[in-house]
Order: C-alpha cells, then sequence, then structure tokens
C-alpha cells in the first residue's frame, strides 16, 4: 500500500517527461531531453568551421584536449548563434506574446533591459574572448584573427568554398 | 546492510562524484568566476527564462563578484551539509534544501551563461533531494526513483532514435561524424582518433551497425523497469557506452555516472528487509 504515492509520483513524473519530449522545442528543467542525434541527418552540402589565428598561428583541433577545444569553440557558437537571432529576438516576441496572453506583457515590456544583452555586445565579445582564449592557449596572444570558413566535404577531403573574416584584433 | 550505513554509502558516492565533477569544472577553466562571462544565452528552457526574467543573469554580469560567490556556495554549501551530517548523524533539512536549489539554479546558470547542457550533470539536483530528509521512506524513494531516472536516460534516447526515424537512415551515423568533427577534419587528421572517423564516415554501413550497437544497448536499458538482476551488468554497458562516446563523438557524458552507481548498490527492498531483520534480531537479543 505505501508504495502506491511513489508510484504515482513516478508515473507523473515521466508523464510529464514524455509530454516535454513530445513538445520537442521547448524544456522545463528539470525536465529535459535526451533525444540527441534522434533526427535524420542529412549529409550537409556545406560545412562552416571557425578558423582562429593566435599570434598568426591557426588552432588546431588536434592540439587540443576535447574539453579545451569545446571551450574555444563554445562561445564562438554561442556568440554567433546571439547574432543571427538579433539577441534571440524571435524567442523574446514569443515570450512576450505569451505572457500577453495572460495579461503579463507588461511586466515583460519592464523588465527588457534585465532580459537583453548589452546592444554593443559585439565589440566588447572580441576583447573579452581574447582573454580567454589567452588562458586555454596558455600563452598571451598578441594578435587574433576569428574567419567564418564553409567546406565542402568530398570523398574525404574538405573544398573550401567561401571565407569572411569575424573578429580581428 | 542497513538503513544509515546504506545512507552512508550513498552520501560517501554522492559527494566523491560532486566534488570530483566540481574539481574538473575548476581545472578546465569553466566554473562561472574563470570563464567571467559576459553575455547570456536563451536555450528554450522556460525554467532557465524564468531565471532570465528575474535579472539574475544581468545582475550577475554587471556585479562580477557574484559569479565568484555562486561558486563558492557550489562548494560551501555541501561541506556545511557534511559538516552538519558528521557533526549530528543526521541531514539538516535547511542546509539540504538550500543545496538541491541552490545546484539547481546553478546548473540553469551555467547553462545560460556558458551553454554546459544539463543532460550530464541533471541527476546531482535529483539525487541531492535524498539529502533533504531523515526519514528512511523519502530517502529510498529518491534513490529508487533515480535509479529510474538513470534507466530513463538511456531507453527515451534509443525510443526517440526510434520514434524520429534515426535508426532508419543507413546513412545516419556518417553523416553525424562528418557535421559532429567537421572542424577536426578540416584541419588536418593526423591523429588515430580522426583517421577512425574518416574510417567511419568513408564507410556508412560500418559506421550504422555502430549507431544500431548504440541504440541497442541504449534500448537494453529498459530491462532494469522489471528486474535488478542485470543491474550490475547495465553498469558495465553504461561505462561501455560513455567510453565509446568520448572516443567516438567527443562528447564527455561521464558525469551522469553519479547516477550509474546506484545500480552498483544493493536493491532498497532487500536492504529495508536487513535492516529489518537486523531490528528484530536485536530486540530478541534484548
Amino acid at each position: 500500500m505505501h508504495k502506491k504515492p511513489f508510484l504515482y509520483f513516478l508515473i507523473a513524473f515521466f508523464f510529464i517527461q514524455v509530454l516535454i519530449d513530445l513538445a520537442h522545442s521547448v524544456t522545463i528543467f528539470p525536465f529535459i531531453h535526451y533525444g540527441m542525434y534522434s533526427e535524420s541527418f542529412k549529409r550537409a552540402d556545406s560545412l562552416e568551421i571557425f578558423e582562429i589565428r593566435v599570434n598568426g598561428q591557426l588552432l588546431r583541433a588536434e592540439d587540443f584536449s576535447i574539453a579545451e577545444w569545446d571551450r574555444i569553440h563554445g562561445p564562438l557558437s554561442a556568440m554567433e548563434k546571439q547574432e543571427a537571432t538579433d539577441d534571440f529576438s524571435f524567442d523574446k516576441e514569443k515570450i512576450r506574446r505569451g505572457l500577453g496572453k495572460i495579461g503579463l506583457e507588461g511586466w515583460w515590456g519592464a523588465t527588457n533591459f534585465r532580459v537583453s544583452n548589452d546592444p554593443q555586445l559585439s565589440f566588447a565579445f572580441a576583447s573579452w574572448y581574447k582573454h580567454y582564449l589567452a588562458v586555454v592557449v596558455k600563452h598571451p596572444i598578441q594578435t587574433l584573427e576569428i574567419e567564418k570558413a564553409w567546406y565542402r566535404p568530398a570523398n574525404g577531403k574538405f573544398d573550401l568554398l567561401s571565407k569572411s573574416r569575424w573578429i580581428t584584433l | 546492510m542497513n538503513y544509515t550505513r546504506y545512507r552512508m554509502k550513498v552520501l560517501s558516492a554522492f559527494f566523491a562524484f560532486y566534488f570530483y565533477t566540481v574539481g574538473v569544472f575548476f581545472f578546465n577553466h569553466l566554473l562561472l568566476s574563470q570563464v567571467r562571462p559576459i553575455f547570456f544565452t536563451y536555450n528554450r528552457d522556460l525554467s532557465e527564462l524564468l531565471v532570465i526574467g528575474t535579472g539574475l543573469p544581468k545582475l550577475m554580469m554587471a556585479h562580477p563578484g557574484m559569479f565568484l560567490m555562486a561558486d563558492l556556495l557550489l562548494v560551501i554549501l555541501p561541506v556545511f551539509l557534511l559538516l552538519f551530517y558528521i557533526w549530528k548523524g543526521k541531514f539538516s533539512f535547511l542546509l539540504g534544501l538550500s543545496f538541491a536549489l541552490f545546484l539547481a539554479l546553478y546548473l540553469l546558470l551555467l547553462n545560460i551563461f556558458t551553454q554546459a547542457h544539463q543532460e550530464p550533470t541533471l541527476i546531482y539536483f535529483l539525487l541531492s533531494l535524498a539529502f533533504i530528509s531523515n526519514r528512511e521512506r523519502p530517502f529510498y524513494r529518491v534513490i529508487n526513483f533515480c535509479r529510474f531516472y538513470f534507466l530513463y536516460i538511456f531507453f527515451s534516447a534509443a525510443f526517440w532514435k526510434i520514434a524520429r526515424g534515426a535508426v532508419f537512415n543507413p546513412e545516419e551515423m556518417s553523416n553525424i561524424l562528418l557535421s559532429q568533427h567537421a572542424d577536426v577534419l578540416a584541419s588536418g587528421c593526423s591523429s588515430f582518433s580522426c583517421r577512425t572517423y574518416l574510417y567511419l564516415i568513408a564507410h556508412p554501413v560500418l559506421s550504422y551497425l555502430l549507431y544500431l550497437a548504440g541504440v541497442l544497448l541504449e534500448a537494453s536499458f529498459a530491462v532494469g523497469f522489471f528486474t535488478r538482476k542485470f543491474d550490475k551488468v547495465l553498469f558495465f554497458i553504461a561505462v561501455l557506452f560513455f567510453a565509446l562516446d568520448l572516443w567516438v563523438m567527443r562528447i564527455s557524458y561521464w558525469p551522469i555516472m553519479v547516477g550509474g552507481m546506484l545500480l552498483l548498490l544493493p536493491s532498497v527492498r532487500k536492504s529495508k528487509r536487513r535492516s529489518r531483520r537486523a531490528s528484530t534480531v536485536k530486540l530478541n537479543g534484548i
């Protein structure tokens, strides 16, 4: 008899978990997805790669541990997303509309400053990243260049399609 | 094993994992005060949105000393919780609750600021709920629940790969590897790992078989929902899975093994039975 409440709790937890899983794009911590690499992957025609040059030297993934390479790449991917989405304006608009439906639109408007990144972030990011990267590569950085390069994978090789300069310091 | 000993075992294993994980974060300069982030991201998690809505991330960026405070609390709260337990022989409700809530907040902040996803660390929060109450039943319930959750992580991963059709795509693993390792492959390949990625990408059938084997390994955790007989086998499957994940995918999921250690503990039911038997023997002795 005493097991029933626990059973109900388990059922409720997993019921919510499955609902969140079905919702796909949204989670509510502690109900998160474990569905990585579950969508059908198509072969990419082109792949974007950050090419990072420190003091004129190109950083190679193989010269770093997995954790270090993640640290090098993580902020760049996040910053790229922040720029591409105009500071997550689509998400913010959705939230504003959602809150509007329950009469809380004003609250979101009043907190706009608190929920947005600095409009001058792109400039600040470059020098912040330079300091951050110096810790990872374990030596001072005099010059830093970051390019976005697009490659086409073909027969085990990568053909360069285009490049664009992103950060230069 | 009686309740006190069982609880002590869980407590020791949990905090060994916990402090080791915090230590790894520290040595990899991943703690908030070491990163000193200057921007935050939206990751489409409603709990994270709530944290962002309170203005806390913005406040922390304006006062970077708060990052250090958060890191200190990450260490001090569990130390106090442990000291209290050693001193009084029981948990403090207030310290237990503070630790659990703060850990949840820290995990949310970490994802908001550094995109450190919570998949490998969420189970620390769920397990920390075991240290709130001193009563036997809630403790065992949390432990049982976390064991189920650990099994669910694997099972749901397999389920979604089947339900969303990935497992029926013969080029799936080859395409995943190409996207996942593009930056490693494009900058010139000389290591054994890198050459392995290239080989697997060029041989989709082989890489698909590897993917399929991974899905089957994940799905095998369903057996744990019905019996504890194979818990030790499941533990070794989990170790094997994460080792391969690290090598083939360059994804480190090892902190999640704090949940795996629950598979090595004797079953809660057996523990309760032995505990009851021991108290009966003691009473008879009196």
